[in-house]
């Protein structure tokens, strides 16, 4: 769906404190995957599940540490930056080896990337590398990457990430790489743990990788067992038959409560960095092409119930699109429309539309719309009639467009929800025939707008992008082209420095309802109390990041029994 | 009877090759592509086109194939045993079933053995045994079979024997899930992961089995050369088993005829409850991404299988009882 990184990130809940034991190496570490991976081919994969299982395997460049702050893995310490902004030059670990014996050296970084940028390599995951003029290798251990210009989120976004071996897929074409049998059956692990065996539907075994450069992983083994049941998996951890189970959030509501209420157990819930909204069609002679048509629709919507109903307690209701888990999230710096029934009333006046006698609003459209199903003349009448495309499948999104429908009709706008397969979901929104759409977006670690704000990423008017609402604003373009510019010498310094640009993004984007935000998903995690090492961090949301970036903090975790 | 085999196996093949068509078609109607936005947009169209080439959609340079066209191709690729790519798994459709066949096979192989071991004798007796108290009480317990799929005795099994007791203090049950312990793998923790599943799967069809069993056992029993046999001072059990019982078998043959090749096809909702990874969890992921030559793959398995073992039941007929001639 988005082209950006799956991440999850943890924040506190009661019930989690950080161990404090002594850790100690042995045992096993079984834990639950909710479906089986159609590849492990670090290039291939696509799904959260097949990332975790990697995030065992291969190491990072850099990683999110708990607070998404970006913190070295593979690398010796954070990039240094040229003082214009566009050499950024990596040292790697010397003692950091491969599960062969051979060194991981800067050979292995630039073949990652150059596999990543070919354009002819067949993954659904995209890549970006856009930005890279030159990628070259100063030393066996440093490699320099030579930027077209200044580019803040290269260090969350790029070099964040896995580097796999050269010599296993640098000789392999990247177009004919998905079928490639070493897809199937990898053997170079540079992560805490090696590969056994795969049983396809069954289970992943690992076994300790006693070389890993970040130090030995405390549990001997682990192993992956594929449960498609959810309820199974939830009560499987409280039975300890598992000790970790990522997903314990599709249980739903009952089996997160069992779960916190066992002592078996501990829990941490997390708003995570994908949230979902109400995208707008906004070109000209669409009904929300007024910004004043989106203010009312903003004042007659009762957030906080329609999250609450919809996802019943497993979303936090979000107003700018930066989620809370994101160091650039300012609650100050969003636009909040008060519930006001009659004020939206009157933004739809502003708006020239008036409620007609079927209680359905209508407006004159003096240029007609030819872009409108169906076709308006210049001069004609367009009634507020539209349709929410929603996703199948999706309970929580179909059930909020349905209150969304039903209180919008207070302002005479007519929606209609239509659940539609993901297959043909997305085409017609790329050509802009739609009227309205929920669904979910996932982020990176870095919290820039390019992809779905800017105007130079709106489609079908470009030929890429994932703005598809039609909104374009100027200012607002600026305001991004000047956070993505800023890079300072430390990340620190860089993050001081975007902050407040994010501000004035959030302010726009939010006082224009660029998109109706409607809630961060909010997520479970469990661990038998038997797992130590599990570390929480800090922060108002925060506790732990959990994706494919978290590959360290896999070999902290060990068993306090020892079995 | 040599005839009537190339006669029905005729029907048989025509009947896979128009069911082929019809699913072929349907699967390629229907709308959606197999790359589609959601992957990656940054895609480059040479690649787009080595995959849709592969899958048999379209040409070297990116034409795309007719239904009729790409029709041709699966049906000489299938001649071969070779059902295409998953669009979803990155695999030989012939080797994703070959990976998960064996594994239903042995769920509902044993599920079937069960029901038959215990679903006939327990009809025998109901029937010979009719009005008794032990009649009504297994003819209830067979109706109560009847009524409860599966799936949903299947919760209720994993419920009470893999969480409740397992979670009470007698810290019993069975496992929740999958074919076998986490790194575990003997014939003994095989078994007790199969208790769950293969009863759930067997209630069913002890009932049905049962039922049948006794309905048929009794309108044998009230004929009147079971009556002449008995008059002739044949004894009880001679009566019942060498006798009727063999005539009393026939109807049972068509059932477990239909039964088998539901086997290909998996118990799609209880794997999925007990995450038993075979063709029927396979079809239902599959279903679930729309990845249609998973779906058909199995489709094609299923049909196989009902011709043929729909030839067996009736050949196996013949054998059972020498009036029937083809």
């Amino acid at each position: 769906m988005v082209a950006a990184t799956i991440a999850i990130l943890v924040a506190a809940c009661g019930n989690a404190a950080p161990s404090s034991e002594t850790p100690r190496n042995g045992g096993t570490l079984i834990w639950a995957i909710d479906s089986d991976a159609t590849s492990l081919n670090p290039f291939v994969i696509s799904t959260l599940p097949e990332f975790r299982i990697m995030s065992f395997l291969l190491p990072n460049l850099y990683s999110l540490d708990k607070n998404l702050n970006v913190v070295p893995d593979l690398a010796d310490g954070l990039p240094s930056v040229s003082s214009d902004a566009t050499v950024w030059t990596v040292k790697l670990k010397k003692n950091a080896q491969w599960s062969d014996g051979t060194p991981i050296t800067a050979d292995d970084v630039i073949a990652t990337e150059k596999i990543q940028a070919d354009p002819t390599l067949d993954t659904d995951y995209s890549y970006d590398w856009s930005k890279v003029k030159t990628v070259e290798k100063a030393d066996a251990n440093t490699v320099k990457f030579t930027l077209s210009e200044p580019f803040a989120p290269f260090l969350a976004v790029n070099l964040v990430g896995y580097i796999a071996p050269a010599k296993v897929y640098g000789n392999i074409d990247p177009a004919k790489i998905r079928n490639d049998p070493v897809s199937k059956n990898p053997t170079v692990f540079g992560g805490p743990y090696k590969l056994d065996k795969w049983i396809p539907g069954q289970e992943f075994d690992f076994s300790a990788n006693t070389t890993y450069f970040n130090g030995r992983p405390h549990y001997d083994k682990a192993i992956a067992k594929v449960i498609t049941n959810a309820t199974a998996a939830a009560s499987a951890l409280i039975n300890n038959d598992v000790a970790w189970h990522p997903s314990l959030g599709e249980s739903g509501a009952g089996g997160i409560r069992k779960a916190k209420q066992s002592s078996n157990v501990v829990v941490h819930t997390y708003q995570d960095l994908s949230y979902i909204d109400f995208r707008m069609n906004e070109r000209k002679g669409h009904i929300f092409d007024k910004l004043e048509t989106r203010q009312a629709l903003s004042s007659v919507l009762d957030k906080a119930s329609i999250v609450q109903a919809a996802t019943q307690g497993a979303g936090a209701p979000l107003w700018g699109d930066i989620v809370p888990a994101s160091w650039a999230y300012n609650p100050n710096a969003i636009v909040k429309y008060p519930l006001d029934v009659n004020k939206g009333k009157q933004y739809m006046q502003q708006a020239g539309w008036t409620i007609g006698s079927d209680g359905i609003a209508v407006r004159t459209l003096a240029d007609g719309c030819a872009a409108c199903t169906p076709v308006i003349k210049p001069g004609g009448q367009q009634k507020f009639v539209g349709k929410i495309r929603v996703r199948a499948g999706k309970p929580d999104r179909l059930s909020a467009a349905e209150i969304i429908a039903d209180q919008v009709k207070q302002i005479g706008m007519s929606l209609t929800p239509d659940p539609t397969d993901f297959k043909v979901f997305y085409p017609p929104i790329q050509k802009g025939e739609f009227d309205v759409f929920i669904a979910g977006f996932s982020l990176n670690g870095d919290p820039d707008d390019y992809s779905t704000a800017s105007s130079a990423q709106l489609q079908p008017e470009h030929k890429q992008g994932q703005n598809w609402t039609g909104y374009s604003n100027p200012a607002l373009d600026q305001l991004i082209d000047q956070e993505r510019a800023t890079v300072k010498a430390t990340d620190a310094e860089t993050k001081a420095a975007r902050k407040p640009i994010f501000d004035k993004i959030e302010k726009i984007i939010s006082g224009d309802v660029q998109t109706y935000m409607l809630w961060a998903d909010v997520s479970s995690m469990g661990w038998s109390s038997n797992v130590g090492g599990v570390v929480a961090g800090n922060g108002d949301n925060t506790i732990y990041y959990d994706s494919e970036y978290n590959v360290t903090a896999r070999a902290g975790w060990f068993s306090k029994s020892g079995k | 009877m040599t005839f009537y085999l190339i006669r029905r196996v005729a029907i048989g093949i025509f009947l896979l090759f128009l069911m082929s068509a019809m699913f072929f078609t349907l699967t390629r109607v229907t709308p959606g592509a197999p790359i589609s936005v959601g992957e990656n947009p940054r895609i480059h169209q040479a690649t787009i086109t080595l995959r849709l080439h592969r899958l048999g959609l379209v040409d070297e340079q990116g034409n795309p194939y007719s239904i009729p066209q790409q029709y041709v191709q699966y049906l000489g690729a299938l001649i071969h045993g070779d059902l295409g790519d998953s669009y979803i798994n990155n695999e030989r459709v012939t080797t994703l079933l070959m990976q998960r066949l064996p594994n239903s096979i042995l769920l509902l192989g044993a599920a079937l053995l069960v029901a038959l071991a215990i679903g006939i004798p327990l009809g025998i007796f109901a029937a010979t045994r009719q009005y008794s108290k032990l009649d009504i009480t297994t003819s209830i317990v067979s109706y109560v079979g009847v009524s409860i799929p599966s799936f949903v005795l299947g919760i209720y099994l994993l419920l009470i024997f893999g969480v409740i007791l397992k979670q009470s203090p007698l810290h019993w049950g069975f496992p929740l899930f999958g074919m076998h312990t986490g790194g575990v793998d003997d014939p003994l923790d095989l078994l007790y992961h199969m208790v769950l599943p293969v009863t759930s799967l067997a209630i069913l069809q002890i009932a049905i089995f049962s039922r049948f069993m006794r309905a048929s056992m009794l309108e044998v029993l009230h004929q009147d050369y079971i009556r002449t046999a008995r008059a002739k001072g044949l004894s009880l059990e001679k009566v019942n088993y060498k006798h009727a019982l063999r005539n009393a078998i026939l109807p049972i043959i068509t059932l477990v005829a239909i039964a088998i090749p539901q086997i290909v096809n998996g118990a799609i909702i209880t794997e999925g409850i007990f995450s038993w990874p075979g063709t029927g969890q396979l079809a239902f992921q599959a279903v679930v991404d729309r990845d249609y030559p998973v779906i058909l793959g199995v489709v094609m398995l299923v049909a196989a299988g009902t011709v043929l073992f729909n030839l067996i039941a009736d050949v196996t007929y013949a054998i059972a009882d020498p009036r029937i001639r083809y």
